[in-house]
């Protein structure tokens, strides 16, 4: 039975090596993977604003694309593996039958990290990555709603050569939120340059995350203050790609 | 001279962060909540009773009006009285009314949000009646003319050397910025006000229905001399501050102290039980319990319900990572933080206070620390589609959303707006960033660079991997 | 409003309010092991209280240094009949301390005079019904011979507490004796001095209530 990969809309879009990245992992650890071709979003963007047809919308065809399948379904993102866990239920609370499928669908979706290291075991999947030193930005969605920390702490743990170090205040919010980050940029900006300046004092050379969505955010902040310090997924740590810029 | 009070959220921020009264409210919020930690570091019980909490609270908010009967019953047996007041102008004329009638002058005031919530003090103001606040924070706010920045430190946004000046100019003492100094002053000032006062105002933090009881919990020691020394107590009471017994309250109060600032108990816990009895040797010879609606029952009857349990301990106000870079005076209102972004919109109505839900990432820190387990994000979220739906949300937002939900269920057409969105990203990118996006996209690239899109999708590059489904 | 109007409308909302089903357990009694004095001293010192730990026969000698302590010459306490440990105002007036009337007088203006008198009072002594370890707090209720301002006035607050009245915690306390709170007026859980962090976030005591509290925890 194939695994199947829910890119997400970010990666799709945005950064695709994520998704390839994944992709390469996940068969390393032994899985065939299938990419239902028809996806899109999640729903989340619009969900979050208030706009729960358009969303509703969304998650309508999304679970339409993954209930034609079987098998795991593995997530890069714990913020859209969290819509699709916890809010799809919100959607159809008028509509058993698409509960019933949410609910179903909901039952095999699992982010990235949770699935090799509590699903599979694996937490030695870790390319090396000689004199990196790393720091982990546990992204909130994933953190609070889907309890993702030890897993990616521990994948990054096991990848010979890589030191990992502390964040400072780690579990603040990064910022990003969404599009609260273009409709309220003045806090989006002071969240990002408070958590930038902890990132800067754990002393990494490289930021591991594993949501695309808050690490774009933090690597357009630091791009524009000239840092050399590298932003990668979680997954492009794992497939062995520290390079890829 | 008066200042324009900006009417955006946004453009509150903007004002609190020029003034620089936000890295104050920013330190203070993050010592506060370091000792929560502390606290509950060497608290076992903690989660037991997080979870004792909200079954107390929310189980009392599903039988409320036979709590606040049976509270009324118990308070007017022991000789008070109770007033049912709908909304804030019925409370400030009940308490008017009776000040008129006794002929009372001066009132002291113990530091009470539902007060501020109704703005009792400008109403009692206006029949000349002289409203002095004496919780220490309250009590400098009062001076200076400003609102509370924070639910449990007031003047988390104040300099010692503005409170000094402040004191100097208003009460005609020597200039001093030294804290035991300024403490002394406030001390002797308001020690004569209130051994003079003939009414005293109070909140209430729970009101027990057992036995008619209030809780009233400080750390100063105004809330006893309020409630001691006037000869008329009036206790202003949120309509859902109630429980049924006094283990019930204990429950509570465990865990508030804890929450709130990281000590065990308040200093003054007080639990106030009727007027002076006849052998009393001092207290109020009346007592009257103003009980508040004021939205309140909307809110029990809608979906932010649960808000209503809140106990008013401040930490997610704490831990907030919005509320620590804007401050309490952004939230316009009485009640601000995680808290506020819920309950004012909840109690006033959407049309006014439609931005307040939007002032989170929902990052659930929040639900993450309230000792009542509240599930904020999700009545934010809640409050966001009722806001969208009455037609709050701004054009170019709602236009946006709808192409892009009409291309995310149509595959072919979200597979095109990837290769557009690829497009767009060579005209504007400049070695792989955006650094001035157009419209809307500006406010993203005021601070950050934009990753440009890629020039081949994830979905194109596995179509030309020829890799099928 | 009128009452059955406004309760109405709160029923209806309870009606249709979206709560989630909860059910409300007794707590589970926390056992506590370990000598509950030393844990009370312990835990009123981080609140900045005083214990001592004393004899009945010593009480009065304690009291009297703690007088001198701070200059005290007057001091306001509860009756004798009220205090756990008798002869305590005979035994400071023999040692030259003058007693304050508790009992407020009823015409405004002895009142107003009479609260006049409290302007500086230094030493207020009074007993104490129960005595929490896990917080540190004395628990005071009021009502006959009990002035509330004995412990909320002075400078300076003693309160005497048998170590037999000590209790594990505010919710151990309330399962044996909620049901009474309002056998008194005013009960009150006191923990530690008056203080407050309001300026500047520094920790400042004796804001409105007394700047320091010592608890004479008794033997008997």
């Amino acid at each position: 039975m194939a695994t199947q990969l829910f890119v997400t809309c970010l990666v799709d879009a945005f950064y695709p090596e994520v998704g390839e990245a994944t992709v390469a992992v996940l068969e390393r650890a032994g899985d065939t993977v299938a990419f239902p071709v028809d996806q899109t979003c999640c729903g989340q963007p619009a969900f979050n604003v208030g706009m729960r047809d358009e969303a509703r919308a969304m998650a309508v065809h999304t679970l339409s694309v993954l209930d034609a399948t079987e098998g795991p379904i593995v997530v890069p993102s714990g913020s859209c593996a969290d819509m699709i866990v916890h809010h799809y239920a919100d959607l159809f609370e008028d509509d058993p039958e698409s509960a019933g499928r949410a609910a179903r669908v909901a039952g095999r979706v699992r982010e990235l990290t949770q699935y090799l290291v509590d699903d599979k075991g694996r937490s030695d999947l870790g390319t090396a990555c000689d004199g990196c030193t790393a720091t982990y930005h546990p992204s909130c969605h994933g953190l609070r709603n889907l309890g993702i920390r030890a897993q990616p702490e521990a994948l990054l743990d096991a990848t010979p050569g890589m030191t990992r170090v502390d964040l400072p205040d780690a579990e603040n919010c990064c910022g990003f939120g969404g599009l609260f980050a273009v409709e309220m940029p003045d806090v989006s900006v002071a969240m990002m340059e408070t958590k930038i300046a902890n990132i800067e004092k754990s002393g990494a050379d490289m930021l591991v995350g594993v949501d695309v969505s808050c690490l774009m955010h933090l690597a357009g902040g630091l791009h524009r203050r000239g840092s050399p310090i590298r932003v990668r997924h979680i997954a492009q740590i794992l497939a062995g790609a520290p390079d890829d810029d | 001279m008066t200042t324009e009070v900006p009417v955006t959220f946004l453009g509150r921020v903007r004002r609190d962060r020029a003034l620089g009264i936000v890295a104050p409210i920013n330190a203070g919020a993050r010592l506060i909540n370091g000792r929560r930690i502390e606290e509950a570091a060497g608290y076992p019980q903690m989660e037991s009773m997080r979870d004792r909490t909200r079954a107390i609270r929310l189980d009392a908010l599903g039988r409320l009006d036979e709590l606040l009967a049976r509270f009324a019953g118990r308070v007017e047996a022991g000789g008070g009285h109770v007033y049912f007041a709908a909304t804030g102008d019925e409370a400030a004329d009940y308490i008017r009314a009776l000040a008129s009638r006794e002929g009372v002058s001066t009132i002291v005031k113990s530091k009470s949000m539902v007060t501020e919530e109704i703005e009792l003090n400008e109403a009692l103001e206006h029949d000349g009646l002289e409203t002095v606040e004496t919780d220490l924070g309250e009590f400098i706010i009062q001076l200076a003319g400003e609102k509370p920045s924070h639910i449990i430190a007031p003047v988390l946004h104040k300099t010692r050397q503005q409170i000094g000046a402040l004191f100097a100019e208003r009460l005609d003492v020597p200039y001093t910025d030294d804290p035991t100094e300024l403490n002394a002053i406030a001390r002797t000032h308001l020690r004569e006000i209130f051994l003079a006062a003939d009414m005293g105002i109070s909140g209430c933090n729970m009101a027990i229905a057992d036995t008619g009881s209030i809780v009233l919990v400080t750390n100063e020691g105004n809330g006893r001399l309020t409630t001691t020394a006037p000869r008329i107590h009036v206790v202003v009471m949120g309509m859902e501050r109630i429980v049924e017994s006094m283990p019930d309250a204990a429950t509570v109060l465990e865990v508030l102290a804890r929450s709130a600032t990281g000590q065990r108990l308040s200093v003054y816990t007080n639990v106030i039980t009727g007027p002076r009895r006849p052998a009393d040797p001092d207290g109020p010879e009346q007592l009257h319990v103003v009980i508040l609606d004021n939205g309140r029952s909307q809110t029990l009857a809608g979906s932010e319900a649960e808000i209503l349990a809140c106990i008013r301990c401040g930490a997610c106000l704490n831990v907030c990572p919005v509320y620590r870079e804007v401050g309490g005076h952004a939230y316009g209102f009485t009640y601000s933080g995680p808290i506020g972004a819920v309950l004012t919109p909840s109690l006033q109505g959407l049309d006014t206070w439609h931005e307040l839900p939007y002032a989170s990432t929902l990052c659930g820190a929040c639900e993450d620390v309230c000792p009542v387990r509240i599930q904020i994000p999700q009545m934010l979220l809640s409050l966001r589609a009722r806001s969208a739906e009455e037609g709050n949300l701004p054009g170019w937002l709602r236009r946006g959303i709808r192409i892009y939900a009409r291309a995310a269920t149509r595959p072919a057409r979200f597979r095109r707006l990837l290769k557009a969105g690829g497009l767009a990203g060579r005209v504007l990118a400049k070695e792989g960033w955006i650094e001035k996006a157009p419209s809307h996209g500006a406010a993203w690239t005021g601070a950050r660079d934009l990753p440009q899109p890629a020039t081949r999708s994830f979905h194109q590059r596995w179509k030309e991997q020829n890799r099928g489904t | 409003m009128e009452r059955d109007a406004f309760l109405a409308r709160v029923r209806e909302a309870s009606r249709s309010a979206v709560l989630p089903a909860v059910i409300k357990e007794d707590a589970a009694a926390p056992t506590h092991e370990g000598d509950l004095a030393e844990l009370f001293v312990e835990r009123l010192e981080d609140t900045d209280g005083v214990a001592h730990r004393v004899r009945a026969d010593e009480v009065v000698a304690t009291l009297a240094d703690i007088a001198g302590q701070y200059d005290a010459d007057r001091f306001l306490a509860w009756t004798d009949d009220q205090m756990p440990v008798r002869g305590v105002a005979a035994g400071l007036i023999a040692r030259g301390l003058r007693p304050h009337p508790g009992e407020v007088p009823a015409s405004p203006a002895d009142r107003m005079r009479h609260q006049g008198e409290y302007r500086d009072l230094r030493l207020g002594i009074t007993g104490a019904d129960a005595g929490l370890a896990e917080s540190g707090s004395i628990v005071l209720t009021h009502g006959h011979g009990r002035p509330r301002m004995a412990s909320l006035i002075p400078l300076v607050h003693v309160a005497l507490l048998p170590v037999s009245r000590l209790e594990w915690s505010l919710s151990t306390w309330s399962s044996a004796h909620g049901g009474e709170v309002d056998s008194t007026t005013n009960l009150v859980i006191i923990t530690g001095p008056s203080r407050t962090g309001d300026i500047e976030m520094q920790l400042n005591l004796g804001v409105h209530g007394p700047k320091h509290l010592h608890v004479v925890l008794v033997d008997d």
